[in-house]
């Protein structure tokens, strides 16, 4: 008997890190889709700069939040040895896979609004304190209860603030960040004629095609993307009994 | 069913521009993000097709108006659909609108409200001490030459 527990443990416990494992790659490949959208709205001139800020943004995102994102918002380190890291079938290490691929998001939608004009290093600096310090100590305040904001919620007001996949916590955060940029950066050089707005023509001939096929791909990424953001976050796989309906159920909501 | 609702809604609103037409899905999954786990699909359809149109009226008034010159429409995109998308979890959620019930309308409206506090103190933090530190803007030339020119050393290929 004991030796079946322990087999249906492993087998659970390893369904569990694949199932984040799986969301973690999908989301990665919304990053794809920032590049895309970005190279397909920019003008020929700033298109090589969008797909290399998406690239190193990551980069520098990945860091900050491995060495203090994380660490801020769930209170977790992983300066332990291999050995213990690699415990539970790595559950750990994935979960900050996935998140951290969410994390690297915020950075990625700034960078649409700041396009064609911004400097290189500064923003990317930028990119790294706001992984770094900025999200996560908004998202462990919402998803790990930090500060006891969310207690105060519940008693308050009978619930805690529901955010299942970010609409606030990424979206929102990321949003609001990408205003406070643009706004500091300001408009761009002959973006407005005696107080008119000025197209900046991406052309529509042939380089046309190219943006139309950017887009498409953008939204099939993105949607396969939100579909599993939905997926695991709350339902904590199986902490939650009703876990695996909610996952489907995330499917149709988002679809 | 979010993204079907920023597809048609995004359609009817942005008079088949097709830019509004490939974002207005985006708007709907960011805003159905929040409640994705409690909401009836319907709702979902619903939530979805009012990101589409706030995208749509938010981008052109932000653009033409208040000549906010953000390139791909990040603030009304994932700002302001997400916040929406933060309510709507607080409405649609509710049992009485076919959700999973467990929110409060007023913890989704102070959630909300917090995070985007907190993005816009963050923000001006960050960003405004490296504008004051060491600028953030490309200077007029490197801006005309074009970002991966100035930046890169490189240029794309002209097809036209």
């Amino acid at each position: 008997m004991d030796s079946i527990n322990s087999a249906v443990e492993t087998l659970v416990q390893s369904s569990n890190t694949l199932f984040i494992l799986m969301g973690a790659i999908m989301v990665f490949a919304m990053h794809a889709g920032f590049a895309f959208l970005e190279v397909g709205t920019v003008r020929q001139k700033n298109q090589v700069n969008a797909l290399v800020k998406i690239m190193t943004d990551f980069g520098f995102s990945a860091v900050a939040y491995f060495f203090v994102g994380y660490w801020i918002a769930y209170d977790v380190t992983f300066f332990s040895d291999a050995q213990t890291l690699a415990e539970g079938n790595g559950y750990e290490l994935v979960k900050f896979f996935f998140l951290m691929t969410f994390a690297a998001a915020i950075p990625a939608i700034v960078s649409g609004g700041i396009a064609e004009r911004a400097r290189f290093w500064p923003f990317l600096i930028a990119s790294a304190l706001v992984v770094g310090f900025v999200y996560p100590l908004f998202e462990g305040i919402i998803w790990n209860g930090n500060y006891g904001f969310q207690n105060w919620l519940e008693s308050t007001f009978g619930a805690p603030f529901h955010d299942f996949a970010g609409s606030v916590v990424v979206h929102g955060v990321g949003g609001w960040l990408g205003l406070v940029a643009v706004l500091l950066l300001g408009v761009r050089k002959g973006r407005y004629k005696s107080g008119r707005l000025m197209a900046f023509p991406v052309k529509h001939s042939v380089s046309g095609t190219g943006r139309m096929d950017s887009v498409y791909r953008l939204v099939w990424l993105q949607c396969y993307v939100s579909t599993n953001t939905g997926w695991y976050l709350r339902s904590g796989c199986s902490k939650q009994p009703d876990g695996d309906g909610r996952r489907y159920h995330c499917i149709i909501t988002c679809r | 069913m979010a993204m079907v609702g920023g597809i048609i809604a995004s359609l009817l609103a942005g008079k088949n521009d097709p830019g509004f037409i490939h974002n207005g899905p985006l708007a709907g999954l960011v805003a159905i993000c929040a409640g994705s786990d409690i909401m009836h699909p319907i709702g979902a359809l619903f939530v979805g097709g009012v990101a589409g149109a706030l995208f749509v009226w938010m981008f052109t008034i932000a653009q033409n108006r208040w000549k906010i010159d953000d390139v791909l429409g990040v603030w009304p995109l994932h700002g302001l659909c997400g916040a929406w998308g933060g309510i709507a979890a607080g409405i649609f959620g509710t049992t009485a609108f076919g959700g999973l019930g467990g929110v409060s309308l007023m913890s989704q409206l102070t959630g909300t409200i917090a995070g985007i506090l907190i993005a816009v103190a963050g923000g001006l933090i960050v960003y405004g001490a490296i504008k004051v530190f060491c600028g953030l803007r490309l200077d007029e030339e490197e801006e005309f030459n074009g970002a991966d020119l100035s930046i890169h050393k490189i240029e794309s290929m002209y097809m036209d």
